[in-house]
């Protein structure tokens, strides 16, 4: 019976968005969990703009994007979503559309003439 | 969805609970519980239906775009190069910061603090305007240069793909201001806040899909 039913109230305090350091007598942080994912986030973003201003087409980049878009939907999946405890088929369909895109993002690139013959009528 | 019947006769204290599991009554004797067997549901179910649905209908232009840069190639090269990255940008740090906004907001509800709670979600809605605002000042910029939907094969997807994504946002934004609503109303408690949790899933769930549209169309090439 793991893993069944919803969590407690005080449980959800303590994870995964943090605020319960405090709770369980350890050391309060500045910054939260929710606030260091932002920052992550943001960052990340950032670091796409720039890429998007001088990144030059080739597998480089598109392994640069296959791996912000993977890392940045299941840090929003995990975190903002709160799916690290939550409903395993939820869950595994989530993550897998953050993996399936990324991929598609690589064939693309790398196999766009067999993509084209493909879908050509 | 396999549900488990969990008996409870037994007299216990009342425990704080989410999502939609009924409140304990006044008798302090414990209904059967419906949990679900593959663990906790954040929401409800009928949201992630309607989740399940945007991601497939999303999936589907995504294949449109794929398809549509493998045949046209060279406007998929050259494209990202004529649309404002700034606004690509703005859009994504108002959506993610938005996002991050419910999250306090789902905290704050989870402590019983209903006055943070419409804070939050208020300036989760807030922010979340900044994206239509956005996408107006982006849409005239790239009208005046020419960028219309008939541009060529790169802009229609773009238009495609971005306009579609704004709906989404705007239903998105609608159930924000319910969810604001009934907050201000106090009917969300720690120990039922499965409609906030559902607009919250929801919201980011367009943070999701619009992190694969920001790169599709300023980034990659």
């Amino acid at each position: 019976m793991n893993n069944i039913g919803p969590p407690r109230s005080q449980e959800l305090l303590a994870a995964p968005h943090g605020g319960a350091e405090c709770a369980r007598g350890g050391p309060a942080r500045i910054l939260g969990h929710a606030e260091r994912i932002w920052l992550l986030l943001v960052g990340l973003t950032l670091a796409g703009a720039w890429l998007a201003e001088t990144g030059e087409a080739g597998w480089p980049l598109a392994f640069v994007v296959a791996g912000l878009i993977a890392f940045k939907g299941r840090m929003v999946i995990d975190h903002y979503m709160e799916m690290t405890g939550a409903n395993t088929r939820i869950r595994r369909a989530l993550h897998l559309f953050v993996v399936v895109v990324p991929l598609l993002v690589l064939f693309s690139h790398g196999w766009g003439d067999l993509l084209r013959r493909l879908t050509t009528i | 969805m396999n549900i488990v019947e969990i008996p409870s006769a037994a007299t216990v204290p009342p425990a704080p609970t989410s999502g939609a599991v009924p409140p304990v009554p006044a008798s302090g004797v414990v209904p059967p519980e419906r949990v679900y067997k593959h663990g906790r549901v954040p929401g409800n179910t009928g949201i992630w239906v309607g989740i399940f649905c945007v991601l497939v209908e999303f999936l589907l232009l995504f294949g449109v775009y794929f398809i549509a840069k493998a045949h046209h190639p060279e406007a998929f090269l050259t494209g990202p190069d004529k649309l404002a990255t700034v606004a690509g940008v703005a859009i994504t740090l108002l959506l993610l910061t938005s996002g991050y906004c419910m999250v306090k907001a789902v905290e704050a509800i989870r402590r019983d603090a209903r006055r943070a709670t419409l804070r939050w979600v208020a300036l989760a809605i807030l922010l979340g305007l900044g994206y239509p605002l956005v996408k107006y000042f982006e849409i005239q910029w790239n009208v005046a240069r020419g960028i219309d939907g008939e541009a060529g094969i790169f802009y229609t997807v773009y238009y495609y793909l971005t306009l579609n994504h704004l709906v989404h946002v705007s239903w998105g934004l609608l159930g924000l201001a319910w969810v604001a609503v009934r907050t201000g109303l106090g009917v969300y408690s720690s120990r039922d806040y499965s409609g906030l949790e559902a607009a919250a899933v929801y919201w980011h769930t367009t943070d999701v899909i619009w992190l694969v549209i920001f790169p599709f169309f300023y980034v990659l090439r």
